[in-house]
Formats: C-alpha cells, sequence, structure tokens
C-alpha cells in the first residue's frame, strides 16, 4: 500500500516551524525552550496560554504540520484523526498538579492543571483549533520511533473513514524528578499522511506485506529519520499562499 | 475478512474479581460505591467511590500493581507470541512522592524493572534505571518506573512470558475501547493472530482530588441518567480481554461466544473536559461502528452507554442516541453506577459484561437509576431487562472529546 506525506512540523530544541521552511532535519538532543503563542499561531487564541508545556509543544507540532499541509481552513471540519506517540507524556505536569494537592489534603487543587494530566489533551486542543474529528489517541510507547503510530495511521486511511491523519511523536525534556539519563528526543514531530497524492508532497510512504516501511524506497525505521529523508529529498519548497 | 472473536475474559471491580461474580451482581442490583478510607477526602466534595479492598499495597507499592495480578491470575493460555495492547490513563499514579524502602540493596528489583533477568540486581546495566540502583542507592529512582505509562504493557507481558512487550493506548475515558478497536484492527489486517487487551485504573487522591477540583464527583453515589443526578463516582476496576482472529481459534479448538463485529472512533472538536452538546462526535463513531458492521440500527439489540451521571455526559448521550435511534425504544443500561467510573478500565469492563449479556440476552438495570432524564424512559431502567437481538452497541467518551463505539455481535 502506498501513502503520501504532504506535511511535517516540529518543535526541537534548536529551530521550529513547517518542513519546507528547511533544508535538512538535523535534530540534535538539547533543552528545549519556552513555546508562546506568537511562536506559533499569527492571531491571539487565549487557549494556547492556558496549555501546560506538553500541549503547548504537541499542538504546535500538529498545526505546523497542518499548515505545511495547506490543510488549514478554520471555516470547516474535517475527518482527519491524530495519533502521537509519546515516552514521558504529560508527568512533568503530573507533578506539577501533584504538588497542588500534597499539602492541606487536597485543598488547593487545581483544576486548571489537572485538565492536562492525560497525554492526550493536547489532541483535543488541537482537534478544536484545526477542525478534526476523526481518531484521536496516543500511544506510550519507551522508544521514540514511532512506526507503530504510523501504522495505524495507515490503518485508518486504509478504512477510508479519514482523508488524511496527522501523526507524530511528542515529548518534553525528561521531568527532573526522574533523574534518568539524556533522553533522544525532545519536542515534536508530526507528519500529515493521505491516501489520496496531493497536489505537494515530499514523497511515497509504502508499507509491504511484512511490515516493513519505506519512504522513497528507503527502509524507515523511526519517525526522525523519515523526518530527515522527507525534508532533503524535497529541499526548500515554496508554501502555498 | 477474518472475524474478531473474544477468546477470553477477565475482570476486577468492587463487585468481585470474575466476569460471572460481576456480572451476577449486577443482575441483583448491588453496588461497590461507599465512603472510602484510602486517603482523607475532607477538602473533596464527595466521600464516596468503589474500591476494590484486595489491592491494598504496602507503603512501596502501588495498588495498580495488585490489580493488575488480580485480572492476570484469572488468565490461562496466553498465546506467546500474541500482541499486548493496554489502556490506562494514570497506571501507577499513586507512586508519586513515594519512596521505595523495597528496593534496597537490590533486593526486589524485579518488582521495578520488568525484565525478569533483573532478579537480586542482576543484570542492573541493562536497565538505564537499574544501573543506579546498585547497593541500595537512588532507591527513590525505582519508585517512578511505574510512572511511565508503557512500562504497564511490558509489566503485563512480563507476567504472562509474552514475546511482544507491546504498547499503551491513552484516549481518556474511551481509552480502553479505543485499545479493543486497535487490536481488532491489527487481527483484521493479519498484523497479529491475537491480542490481548490489558486495561485499568486504579482511586488515587490524585485522580480523586482531579475530579472533585473540576466538580465532577457526586456528592452521594453516582445516578446514571436520573434527573437528579449529580455527578459520578469513581471506581477502581480493570479487565483483561483476548481477541483472536477466527481462523486462529478454529485451529486451537477455541470456542467464543461473543465476536467484535463493528467499531468507530471520532472527536468532537468542542471542549477539552466537556462532551459537545449535540453529541456529535458520538454521532460520527456509532456510525461508523454500524458501517463497518454493515448493519442498520434495528439490527442491534441492547446499548450499554457510558452514563457516567455527570449532567453532560448522560444529556449528550440521551442526545447522539435519539439522533440514531429516533424513538429510542431500545434497552440501556450503565453499569457505573454500580461499579463507578474505572477511567482507562471502563470500556473494557463493560465489553466483558457486554459479551456476557448478549450470552444471556439480558441487560442488567441501571443502579442509582429512579426518576429517569427527559428522554432517557424508554433507554434506562432500575430493573433487568430481556432483549432477543444479537447484536449489543457499547459506547464510551473522553476528556478531549473523543469518542469510541464497539458493536459486539453474540455467535451461536
Amino acid at each position: 500500500m502506498i501513502y503520501y506525506i504532504s506535511g511535517i512540523g516540529f518543535v526541537t530544541p534548536e529551530f521550529s516551524g513547517c518542513g519546507r521552511q528547511f533544508r535538512t532535519f538535523d535534530c540534535k538532543p538539547g533543552k528545549l525552550n519556552p513555546i508562546s503563542r506568537k511562536d506559533v499561531l499569527d492571531k491571539p487564541y487565549k487557549p494556547f496560554g492556558r496549555m501546560d508545556f506538553f500541549s503547548k509543544i504537541g499542538f504546535a507540532g500538529v498545526y505546523f504540520a497542518c499548515k505545511d499541509a495547506n490543510l488549514i481552513n478554520n471555516s470547516k471540519t474535517s475527518n482527519a484523526g491524530i495519533i502521537a506517540t509519546t515516552v514521558f507524556g504529560c508527568l512533568e505536569t503530573d507533578n506539577n498538579y501533584f504538588n497542588t494537592i500534597k499539602f492541606e489534603n487536597g485543598k488547593n487543587a487545581s483544576p486548571a492543571i489537572f485538565a492536562y494530566t492525560l497525554p492526550s489533551t493536547f489532541l483535543g486542543e488541537s482537534s478544536i483549533y484545526l477542525g478534526l474529528t476523526g481518531e484521536t489517541f496516543v500511544i506510550n510507547n519507551d522508544t521514540v520511533n514511532g512506526t507503530a503510530g504510523l501504522k495505524m495511521a495507515f490503518d485508518i486511511l486504509d478504512s477510508e473513514e479519514s482523508d488524511f491523519v496527522v501523526c507524530g511523536l511528542c515529548d518534553t525534556n525528561i521531568p527532573e524528578f526522574l533523574k534518568q539519563k539524556e533522553h533522544l528526543f525532545a519536542g515534536s514531530l508530526f507528519f500529515t499522511i493521505s491516501k489520496e497524492k496531493p497536489d505537494f508532497c515530499y514523497g511515497p510512504v509504502k508499507k509491504d506485506t511484512e511490515d516493513n516501511i519505506y519512504f522513497n524506497d528507503k527502509n524507515i525505521d523511526n519517525l526522525i529519520d523519515l523526518a530527515r529523508v522527507c525534508i532533503k529529498s524535497n529541499g526548500n519548497l515554496k508554501l502555498e499562499t | 475478512m477474518r472475524n474478531v472473536l473474544i477468546a477470553q475474559t477477565a475482570v476486577a471491580t468492587s463487585l468481585g474479581a470474575d466476569p460471572q461474580t460481576v456480572f451476577q451482581s449486577l443482575l441483583n442490583n448491588e453496588s461497590g460505591i461507599r465512603k472510602i478510607d484510602r486517603f482523607t477526602t475532607k477538602n473533596y466534595k464527595s466521600d464516596y467511590a468503589a474500591l476494590i479492598k484486595d489491592i491494598e499495597a504496602p507503603e512501596s507499592r502501588s495498588l495498580f500493581l495488585n490489580l493488575a495480578d488480580l485480572i492476570l491470575n484469572q488468565l490461562t493460555g496466553i498465546p506467546g507470541d500474541c500482541a499486548v495492547l493496554t489502556a490506562t490513563t494514570k497506571a501507577c499514579i499513586d507512586l508519586l512522592g513515594k519512596n521505595n524502602p523495597e528496593c534496597k540493596n537490590g533486593a526486589n528489583a524485579e518488582l521495578f524493572a520488568y525484565n525478569p533477568e533483573c532478579k537480586n540486581g542482576a543484570n542492573a546495566e541493562l536497565f538505564a534505571y537499574d544501573s543506579e540502583c546498585k547497593n541500595g542507592a537512588n532507591a527513590e529512582l525505582f519508585a517512578y518506573d511505574y510512572l511511565i505509562l508503557s512500562s504497564i504493557s511490558k509489566y503485563i507481558a512480563g507476567k504472562l512470558n509474552l514475546k511482544n512487550t507491546g504498547i499503551n493506548i491513552s484516549s481518556a475515558c474511551a481509552s480502553s475501547t479505543v485499545a479493543i478497536i486497535k487490536g481488532a484492527q491489527m487481527i483484521i489486517n493479519k498484523r497479529a493472530d491475537s491480542v490481548l487487551i490489558f486495561c485499568a485504573d486504579i482511586i488515587s487522591e490524585f485522580v480523586f482530588s482531579g475530579f472533585s477540583a473540576l466538580n465532577a464527583l457526586s456528592v452521594n453515589p453516582a445516578q446514571p441518567f436520573d434527573i437528579t443526578r449529580k455527578g459520578l463516582s469513581l471506581g477502581d476496576g480493570g479487565a483483561a480481554i483476548l481477541l483472536m482472529g477466527d481462523d486462529i481459534a478454529k485451529k486451537n479448538h477455541i470456542t467464543c461466544d461473543t465476536s467484535v463485529k463493528g467499531f468507530g472512533i471520532a472527536s468532537d472538536a468542542s471542549h477539552i473536559t466537556a462532551p459537545a452538546h449535540d453529541g456529535r462526535g458520538l454521532i460520527i463513531a456509532i456510525n461508523k461502528a454500524l458501517k463497518k458492521a454493515d448493519l442498520n440500527c434495528d439490527r442491534i439489540g441492547a446499548i450499554s452507554t457510558h452514563g457516567t451521571g455527570t449532567i453532560y455526559n448522560d444529556l449528550m448521550e440521551i442526545k447522539a442516541l435519539k439522533h440514531i435511534f429516533s424513538n429510542l425504544q431500545i434497552p440501556g443500561n450503565s453499569i457505573k453506577g454500580s461499579i463507578g467510573h474505572t477511567l482507562g478500565g471502563a470500556g473494557g469492563i463493560e465489553a466483558v459484561m457486554g459479551s456476557l449479556m448478549l450470552r444471556e440476552h439480558i441487560l442488567p438495570g441501571t443502579h442509582g437509576f429512579s426518576v429517569p432524564e427527559k428522554g432517557a424512559e424508554n433507554l434506562i431502567s432500575s430493573e433487568n431487562v430481556s432483549f432477543s437481538k444479537d447484536y449489543l452497541l457499547s459506547i464510551n467518551s473522553g476528556f478531549g472529546g473523543i469518542n469510541a463505539a464497539l458493536i459486539l455481535k453474540r455467535e451461536k
């Protein structure tokens, strides 16, 4: 089966934006910077300010991918879905919420923070902003390869219930209290994938009968490499206006 | 196309730790919702929840792992090459803030590393976390392993000696129904011959306080679809469901009396903590499920609703179901009045109970329901209701506006 990648969006420690603005995707580990609404959206959008950091970078990645694919149209809904893979999810937010209940028997529990103690909340935020009514769910995995999510995206496209699926990775830096070694990927990276070939696309991605994934006939076993080859293969294309 | 069968099930709730016991308790109109003593509730909106007493754990261990063991102990003969999908929203969140004295000197390392090769501290360097736990140093690191949700699928796989370590699906209160659907798709697309779905959540102060802060908890035990309802009651609970391709079940002489015939998932794109008032996402999900099952809605014999007991959820479900089933003359129920809202475990428990409802052609009454919300008059009853058709619709909705629908079929 063949599918097409029409958009890529990302937030990394060094750079963020739409795939077509870049010639390479050379993503190195590092500390993510705070992100503001103005870094992502042209117009004011109050809900962005309320989001936790994990949701902000996830929302930004999804938004940039859809923008890259020229799929932003706030006047109508779309049947597209979103699948995100994460290692740590919203653990940092969990700890922030926990800090509001650990004293005084929970008297100061914060509903505003609690709303973001699910890694899937940012999918809801993205769906609302972009008008996406398809399937949304998060995969918690201990690796950042993201291919399980990609295969599930293919399933959705094969069922013809969605015209495109936004699929990718999202992780903040490792939460301080976990005291773990450096994580391989901090940030967000999302692709828009469709079964129908769009006017502009990075190229075809295929799955063989053994479930192996290929982009332009090159075997791919993780989404970061997929982003590298996609962006390298298409250079600095002009964005549709 | 492959038929997806339910080959084996397991359940643990406040009403019991096996499917038949829980089902019988539902038929007997019992409820496990009581005043709780797991933590102080003096600053929270409710004192009620449905606890499982058998999972109470020493200070250092998560109650979730004890709940997992209670469910896993019911399973037998799970194929070694089975895929694993877990569904939990917060898993071992009760570990936040706990130290772990049981990990001193590398003891009990297997409790905290999901690889059985790590007994007695051996091979500690294989695991990023364990290498810092030599001689009991940084014992608190181990306490936090299970906060990472992917560790749960590995724990399950390790306990059952499965080759595949699996992933966790997180989709708020629709997580387990989404996991069942993804498992079914894997089997239909021949990416797996069998998939074990494990789903569960516990009542932690973390979650209880959050729902209280959102004003979602009922002061009294939940009353789904009742005009006087005030909110939800939380519950400990979980389930395991072994899905299997019909060709594999036949080859292994496994008899299954329920199949997964249709499914659908859709988003409201409306609000992050409240359902869309018009039920738009749930309508799309149910229509997807009916289309997948190639059924008209008049073939559905009964509905297992999400029925949390909150004002908005129950209103939304009535609206969505009326849109699909017009005069809504079809029996439905919610089991959350009996076992509470088990969050990540909800859809899975309801699917297991749904398979028994189909087998016995009887729908347990909704505990706590008395005076119907407008529109629920023909849908919900406090009494058990018999039905004759062979398809049951099971629906769940969650934070973020996610909705999932499952159609189960009684196989003769």
